[in-house]
């Protein structure tokens, strides 16, 4: 089962300007008095979405997982100082982390960080940062740069301190930057990272024409995959690695009953001190979990959401080829298309878990991919993806059986202890 | 009872609502690039199941793969 997400939007200001970013880029900060009061909010909903959603469907239990989101996050460090304190003293929490760019990293707060024990994930572009993420201009923080890379270059030895031994990054692919998917993929295992996270942005900003770029550039960075795999090294993109662990789970259990955390186990504290599904519906004030009584009843219905937000209930989606492993797009975008999802969006998964399926044939007699696959079965690749209770020769049965069966297979209901994977959060 | 009821039917707000309200409020108004392409005409849905290509997609030849693989 999933464990309760809460993304704390410190702040709306961002030093840099993504233009697929959603969040309107404004001086808003969260304050530590409105914190303080949404904290106790917060508590009484991880416990009201654990005891009224639907079984099976969103979080059990009091546990919950904490990432300060933004904007920028670093930009509101006295908010992640003060909020830290609080979640770290709090035995239901179970990880604190940021999701940051990255590039106001200062030595006094990769101390902080350090010391607190914070998580981070870190958003960075790659070769294409000075196009897709370039500063905002006029902004004190950016001063004495030109580019975001130089900003980076100028703080390497942080960021070797801040991604410890992990050698990850979420790289966001929409239409600006998918022509040079290979060379980024190239210039970022040149840098050493060997996960970078490649996700398309999950809205109706893709054109046929940008579909039809993709297509091209997918089958490319496949094609330098299967290179790397065939010179030993294990590289894992993360929409292919995603792909792979949805076939698998879909196809041998059943996919999981969410699309992201938004609105059925999870949340966002906006830097009003104020509970919505998501960044994107708190940009927009909509939607909101107020935790609100009226006449006895909760004003935001966790069962309501959690059923009209799960994949497997998507009418369009169940003549699809990809019905029992694809977790479709971003439910704002969703909900926008008549809870449906979008057309583009499909399309662009057909392509990458089409590419996924080309790698596994084409590289099923290479050592490293042999090893990777393994590694996927047994949590010694990412085991924060592995549930610990999994049962390994379960699934190794189970994946048996489908093979025999193919897309005939009967699912099985999930179990906790047949789940294999943790949520995977899905942004864009 | 009856109150607690229609009280919920009228609070709860419904998918369709919600959809309405987005498209509402979603006003280009940010960055070119989701000018030019983000945004849907209000309304307009997307629900079709036309695909631009043909996709291959043999789960069960993958399925084939990767159990020789886990018992190699």
């Amino acid at each position: 089962m999933a464990t309760f997400t809460l993304e704390v939007s410190v702040t709306e200001k961002c030093n840099l300007a993504c233009p697929y970013c959603y969040v309107a880029n404004i001086d808003k900060f969260l304050s530590i008095e409105k914190f303080d009061k949404a904290f106790i909010e917060f508590k009484k909903m991880v416990h009201r979405s654990s005891t009224t959603g639907l079984p099976g469907s969103g979080n059990q239990g009091e546990k919950y997982h904490v990432s300060y989101f933004g904007g920028e996050p670093l930009l509101n460090m006295e908010l992640i100082r003060h909020a830290t304190r609080k979640f770290k003293a709090d035995p239901a929490c179970e990880h604190v982390g940021i999701i940051s760019n990255l590039s106001l990293l200062t030595e006094e707060i990769m101390e902080y960080i350090e010391k607190a024990g914070l998580g981070v994930s870190w958003s960075f572009d790659g070769l294409s940062s000075n196009e897709s993420r370039p500063l905002v201009k006029n902004m004190e923080e950016n001063k004495g740069y030109d580019n975001v890379l130089d900003m980076y270059n100028s703080k390497r030895h942080l960021l070797k301190r801040a991604l410890r031994n992990e050698r990850f990054c979420k790289v966001m692919l929409f239409p600006g930057n998918i022509e040079n998917m290979t060379e980024n993929l190239q210039f970022l295992v040149e840098m050493g990272i060997n996960c970078p996270d490649f996700m398309c942005v999950r809205d109706d900003i893709w054109s046929e024409e940008d579909i039809r770029v993709f297509r091209v550039e997918c089958h490319r960075m496949a094609d330098q995959l299967i290179k790397y795999f065939d010179q030993g090294k294990i590289i894992v993109i993360g929409m292919f690695h995603l792909a792979i662990r949805d076939i698998l789970i879909g196809m041998t259990k059943s996919k999981r009953p969410w699309g992201c955390f938004a609105g059925t186990h999870g949340a966002v504290m906006s830097v009003e001190g104020e509970f919505y599904p998501c960044a994107r519906f708190a940009s927009k004030k909509l939607l909101p979990m107020s935790g609100k009584e009226y006449n006895g009843v909760e004003d935001y219905d966790f069962a309501y959401w959690q059923k009209q937000l799960n994949p497997q209930n998507y009418s369009k989606c169940k003549s699809c080829k990809l019905y029992k492993v694809c977790n479709a797009g971003c439910s704002y975008s969703q909900i926008r298309n008549g809870n449906q999802p979008v057309d583009s969006v499909c399309e662009l998964n057909h392509i990458f878990y089409d590419e996924t399926l080309r790698i596994a044939e084409e590289c099923k007699n290479m050592p490293a991919y042999i090893e990777y696959v393994k590694k996927v079965f047994t949590g010694g690749w990412d085991n924060k993806y592995l549930h610990k209770n999994a049962d390994v020769n379960d699934i190794k049965e189970s994946i048996k059986r489908a093979a025999e069966q193919g897309s005939n297979h009967v699912l099985h209901p999930i179990t906790p202890t047949a789940m294999p994977y943790k949520e995977v959060a899905v942004y864009g | 009872m009856g109150d607690v009821l229609d009280y919920i039917e009228k609070r709860q707000e419904k998918i369709g609502e919600i959809g309405r309200q987005i498209n509402e409020k979603d006003t280009p108004q940010k960055k070119l690039s989701r000018d030019n392409n983000l945004m849907l005409e209000t309304g307009e849905y997307s629900s079709s199941n036309h695909r631009m290509y043909k996709y291959d997609l043999n789960f069960k030849q993958f399925f084939k793969t990767i159990s020789e693989i886990v018992n190699k």
